[in-house]
């Protein structure tokens, strides 16, 4: 592994905890803390597209083991999968068209990567704290979808304007 | 400002013998105790796991209050799951105000998920106050060491996550000078909806992927120049050693938890 991408990554992770522990804020939904909304995702879906779906995998579950560190709340190891899933499934589909990245397919990968994480992830919050499904699903589900465009928007930026990965 | 509403990572320097533990015991305890908190079934259980973290809290000497105040951002979530579970769990009714009855099975349903939460957190939080973070990837690094074989590159993660623990002070100083620097302009993170919030912040977060990545490209340069190339015949200034006291702790723990399985 290339020196560069040891320390890119590591920085990437730093990003994405800061974002999701410091930036974010929880909505109450369902009766538990249902819902976070923050770009913690961002760095990690970078990660995975510059570097390739393990690199992207290992980002995200090291950015939920730092930031349990960093919080010291909620450590499950459903929502380390989870923060994998979000740096695999990019690094899957975005890293071997990522000199040629179209639109297109960096909504699709967005939205499935997007959807399946909130699923699973609502999922864990079932299990850990015994929460209503119908209660919690919309409104989580309601906010990807509107969170999806933002993170397209902002990769698209990142990626081809600005060309994160040439600096 | 935010970093004094923030601690980043909360390690308690100190002398006592849980300090001085092995990183590794450390790590493996929690993990194990996490995963037995999971398969524990009934009340004695949880009192054996609760006297297991009573006994390592007073042996590292964390104060009381210390502890109480790391539960106060998750006692929210914690009363209401326990309300939740008291009121939505069918059974025979104990009490009735309107349409919600507190049912004895939710009863012992919301006690049981308050005492796993509970403990979950206390125990995890016990790991990151007596450990320094620096350590606590040491003690990865080593533990990843046997998947090396299948191609894990163990040095190279434990070195992300140094420089993540590393730069997370540094990149939100970033962040807050970026913060200001756009209020100057007239940018307002603060009032507005959900979606005004989210979008108020992509003026904050594409100048801070950039000096990021500008960091990365300093950082990686310095490495080299100093001859950093990974993992392979790499020496470390200090060695992490099992000791007699990480046996002990290991047993305790091992007893401890057979225990809690058993009864």
């Amino acid at each position: 592994m290339r020196t560069k991408t040891v320390v890119t990554v590591g920085l990437l992770i730093a990003v994405s905890v800061i974002l999701t522990r410091l930036f974010g804020f929880m909505v109450p939904v369902g009766g538990v803390m249902g819902l976070r909304i923050s770009f913690g995702e961002l760095p990690i879906y970078l990660s995975g597209m510059l570097f390739g779906p393990l690199v992207g995998a290992a980002a995200g579950a090291m950015a939920d083991l730092i930031g349990v560190a960093v919080a010291g709340i909620d450590f499950f190891p459903g929502f380390t999968l989870s923060a994998a899933l979000a740096g695999f499934i990019p690094g899957l589909l975005l890293y071997p068209h990522r000199s040629n990245l179209r639109l297109p397919r960096l909504l699709v990968t967005l939205i499935l990567t997007g959807f399946l994480v909130t699923l699973l992830n609502t999922y864990w919050i079932v299990l850990l704290y015994r929460a209503a499904v119908v209660a919690l699903l919309p409104p989580r589900l309601i906010s990807r979808a509107v969170m999806i465009p933002l993170h397209a928007g902002i990769l698209w930026l990142l990626v081809n304007r600005v060309r994160v990965d040439r600096l | 400002m935010l970093r004094n509403s923030v601690t980043i990572g909360q390690y308690l320097p100190g002398e006592s013998p849980v300090h001085r533990l092995d990183p590794r015991t450390k790590i493996l305890g929690v993990l194990a105790y996490v995963i037995i908190l999971f398969l524990v079934k009934d009340f004695l259980g949880y009192g054996i796991m609760a006297i297991i973290t009573a006994l390592t809290a007073s042996a590292a000497r964390i104060p009381v209050k210390m502890l109480i105040r790391g539960l106060r951002p998750v006692l929210f979530i914690i009363i209401l799951t326990v309300a939740l579970n008291a009121i939505m769990t069918p059974g025979e009714v104990l009490y009735r105000l309107g349409p919600l009855a507190v049912t004895r099975e939710g009863l012992f349903q919301a006690a049981m998920m308050a005492c796993r939460l509970l403990l979950l957190i206390v125990t995890t939080s016990m790991l990151t106050l007596t450990t320094a973070p620096i350590d606590l990837t040491d003690g990865l690094e080593y533990l990843m060491g046997p998947f090396r074989r299948i191609g894990v590159p163990a040095h190279e993660l434990a070195m992300m996550m140094t420089i993540a623990l590393r730069f997370i002070p540094t990149l939100l100083d970033e962040a807050e000078r970026i913060m200001k620097a756009q209020m100057a302009r007239g940018a307002d993170f603060q009032s507005g909806g959900f979606v005004q919030r989210a979008k108020s912040m992509v003026p904050l977060l594409v100048p801070l992927f950039v000096s990021a990545f500008r960091r990365a490209d300093d950082l990686a340069l310095a490495m080299e120049a100093r001859c950093y190339r990974g993992g392979e015949g790499r020496s470390r200034f200090k060695i992490l050693r099992l000791g007699s006291r990480d046996v002990a702790a290991g047993v305790f723990m091992a007893a401890g938890f057979a225990v809690a399985l058993v009864v």
